[in-house]
């Protein structure tokens, strides 16, 4: 991974810490590849929200972000969002979805994402999200 | 079932297939068929809930799903695996999640189901409830034929 393409580090110097969710292997292992080579350190994966959401409560305090799908078995997304959000109001969680028109978006926006991208993407994408999203406060 | 449901998934399809690197995809003769028959290779599920309902099934034979698959996880592949076959669950979703978005703004609301994915054996796709055509669409690109079988219609509209 270029060095452009390096996410910034916590005040304390470490990496930031990622959780990701998604019913598909093959988009968390993709996923994976992409976060470490910006420089942050995935923790754990989730294959559906109700795994999302458990992974999550065991994780805090010490997770930072969580890239999240919508359309899963067992829970969706925005079902796991809520329920994120509603355990650590300060969740940082970023959709990552096939499904992306407005309505979408701004339902998971209105439940406390912050921010959305749309698949397929570009590692790119990725990281100008992620960058943005981890140099706000939590 | 209208022409209208079917060109969201082709603009889809063309979408990701080259935002994916895959290249062009060209459609190939269209045919209507009340109970078409996978290659025998792979075939991916994915039912479309809301304002329309029925389903799409993707279906190519193995190299094909090899192949594609080899490009979305950047290597050669000498068989269909396991993380290959999700590669392809995950390729036939973001077709399908497109084509909402796109359906989305075209007026239908719809959601899709997660992929299931079945591998191997002639399958005769027999439809589901009332569902008694089924679009075949062949999508050919230079790492195969992919053919989509969308079988879609409006949802009953219920009083109240």
């Amino acid at each position: 991974m270029a060095d452009e393409l390096a996410l910034p580090k916590k005040p304390d110097g470490s990496n930031f810490k990622i959780l990701i969710v998604d019913d598909s292997e093959f988009m968390i292992k993709n996923l994976e590849r992409i976060l470490t080579g910006m420089g942050a350190d995935v923790l754990d994966s989730a294959l559906d929200g109700l795994q999302a959401v458990e992974k999550y409560k065991k994780l805090m305090p010490n997770i930072d972000l969580v890239t999240l799908d919508i359309t899963m078995p067992n829970m969706s997304g925005i079902d796991a969002l809520a329920a994120i959000r509603s355990a650590d109001p300060k969740a940082r969680v970023v959709m990552v979805s096939a499904l992306g028109h407005q309505d979408i978006v701004k339902t998971a926006i209105l439940k406390g994402a912050k921010h959305f991208v749309v698949k397929p993407f570009k590692a790119e994408k990725v990281f100008e999200v992620l960058k943005l999203v981890l140099s706000k406060p939590a | 079932m209208k022409v209208e449901y079917l060109n969201p998934f082709l603009d889809a399809s063309r979408s990701v297939i080259q935002e994916l690197g895959l290249g062009r995809a060209t459609v190939g003769k269209i045919e209507i068929a009340p109970n078409p028959h996978g290659s025998g290779g792979l075939l991916s599920m994915i039912g479309i809930t809301g304002r329309l309902t029925g389903r799409v099934l993707y279906d190519m034979n193995e190299s094909t799903a090899i192949n594609i698959a080899g490009v979305m996880m950047g290597e050669t592949l000498p068989e269909l695996t396991q993380m290959a076959r999700s590669a392809i669950g995950e390729f036939t979703n973001m077709i399908s999640g497109n084509a909402a978005t796109i359906l989305k703004e075209r007026g239908f609301a719809v959601d899709i189901t997660p992929p299931t994915v079945i591998t191997g054996g002639q399958m005769t796709l027999t439809d589901f409830g009332e569902m008694n055509v089924t679009l075949v669409v062949p999508l050919i690109l230079n790492k195969g034929v992919v053919t989509v079988n969308l079988a879609i219609k409006e949802a009953h509209k219920h009083g109240g």
